[in-house]
């Protein structure tokens, strides 16, 4: 494997989840419903009595389901779409990846939000608390509250805050958005 | 980072989903006729309810089997230097100290760790640093990287490294 194919797979894996957590789950319940059938199975094959209903029991009443019974059919197959949804969406995480010449990196999208965060603080000469930065897959939203009376170019903010994002090279590309705020505050 | 097949793993949350929609559509389908489905027989024989019991107990060990081997892949080395006359193995520790000694003096990150894994045959170093708030990114980028540099030299060998820069727990500040 050459080192870009390499650096593309650990990056791929590090975007996304395992999906270990939620196998491991679903075979939990598979490995009890399965003790508990086979259990039963048991119990019947030597002609003892069941612990809460034996096998012939149980498909005669799904031949003719009770309330109960339907009920549960119904949570199963919630269950079930639950599960089959899992094993279809991508299952991203809040991270992108940065371009190096050495490293595979990737970036937790709360790192990126604090680092725009500071672009546009220092850009605007505000107070760290009044600049807020929400980073998804593809947008970095910045409001910055200005102070009261002074004026802010919200363009010339989100230009340099692309400037930044364009600079790192972000995969998935992060489009740079700062707005500010109508209300400013009094103070620094 | 592991060598845990994902796209199994998908299959088999795909399968287990399925089987419960189809069993439930089933039952539901007794409730409310849409499809001719054929009816169950109605006592089962001890050798059916045997080869169900086996069924169940296949199944057992081999969800077991999976779960046990979820996450696999992490190791201790993370270079292996053999010669003719013995070999060396470094510990992925090593590497780790080394480049915590190395990112001491960079006030954006707040603490690093390193561990090794393996992918194929080769071993590579994932380095998870923890950035403060508020850190220029850039910095931290480019000083992991000097330091990954500094590691070539004394391993005298480029090893794949997955670096993941994470944000630090809150309270943690952006000191001046």
């Amino acid at each position: 494997m050459t080192e870009q194919k390499l650096y593309r797979r650990l990056v791929r894996r590090s975007l996304h989840r395992s999906r270990s957590a939620a196998i491991v789950a679903a075979l939990v319940g598979v490995i009890l419903v399965a003790a508990y059938v086979g259990t039963e199975a048991t119990l019947a094959a030597l002609g003892r009595g069941p612990l809460l209903v034996t096998p012939d029991a149980a498909l005669a009443s799904s031949e003719n389901p009770t309330v109960i019974l339907l009920v549960a059919a119904g949570a199963a197959a919630l269950v079930g779409i639950v599960l089959v949804i899992l094993a279809i969406v991508p299952g991203r995480r809040g991270r992108h990846e940065v371009a190096n010449e050495r490293l595979a990196v990737v970036v937790d999208d709360a790192v990126l939000a604090g680092a725009l965060s500071r672009v546009v603080r220092r850009e605007a000469a505000v107070a760290e608390s009044r600049v807020r930065t929400v980073v998804s897959a593809r947008r970095g939203l910045v409001t910055v509250t200005p102070t009261s009376g002074v004026l802010l170019n919200a363009s010339a903010l989100t230009a340099s805050a692309k400037e930044y994002l364009d600079a790192l090279e972000l995969s998935p590309a992060v489009r740079a958005d700062v707005s500010v705020a109508r209300n400013g505050v009094v103070g620094s | 980072m592991t060598r845990t097949n994902r796209l199994l793993n998908r299959v088999f949350l795909a399968l287990v989903g399925l089987v419960l929609i189809a069993a439930a559509a089933w039952i539901g389908n007794r409730a409310y006729p849409l499809l001719e489905i054929p009816a169950l027989p109605g006592t089962l024989s001890a050798d059916l309810l045997w080869i169900i019991v086996a069924a169940c107990a296949v199944l057992i060990v081999l969800s077991i089997a999976w779960i046990v081997t979820r996450g696999r892949g992490r190791q201790q080395t993370v270079l292996r230097v053999g010669g003719d006359d013995g070999s060396v193995a470094i510990d992925a520790r090593v590497a780790s100290d080394l480049i915590s000694e190395d990112l001491k003096s960079v006030n954006d990150v707040s603490s690093v760790s390193a561990t090794a894994f393996r992918v194929g045959r080769e071993p590579a170093l994932e380095v998870r640093v923890d950035a403060r708030r508020g850190a220029d990114l850039r910095t931290v980028i480019t000083s992991v990287t000097g330091s990954i540099d500094e590691l070539d030299a004394v391993f005298e060998k480029r090893i794949p490294v997955l670096l993941h820069v994470r944000g630090s727990s809150s309270g943690v500040r952006l000191t001046k």
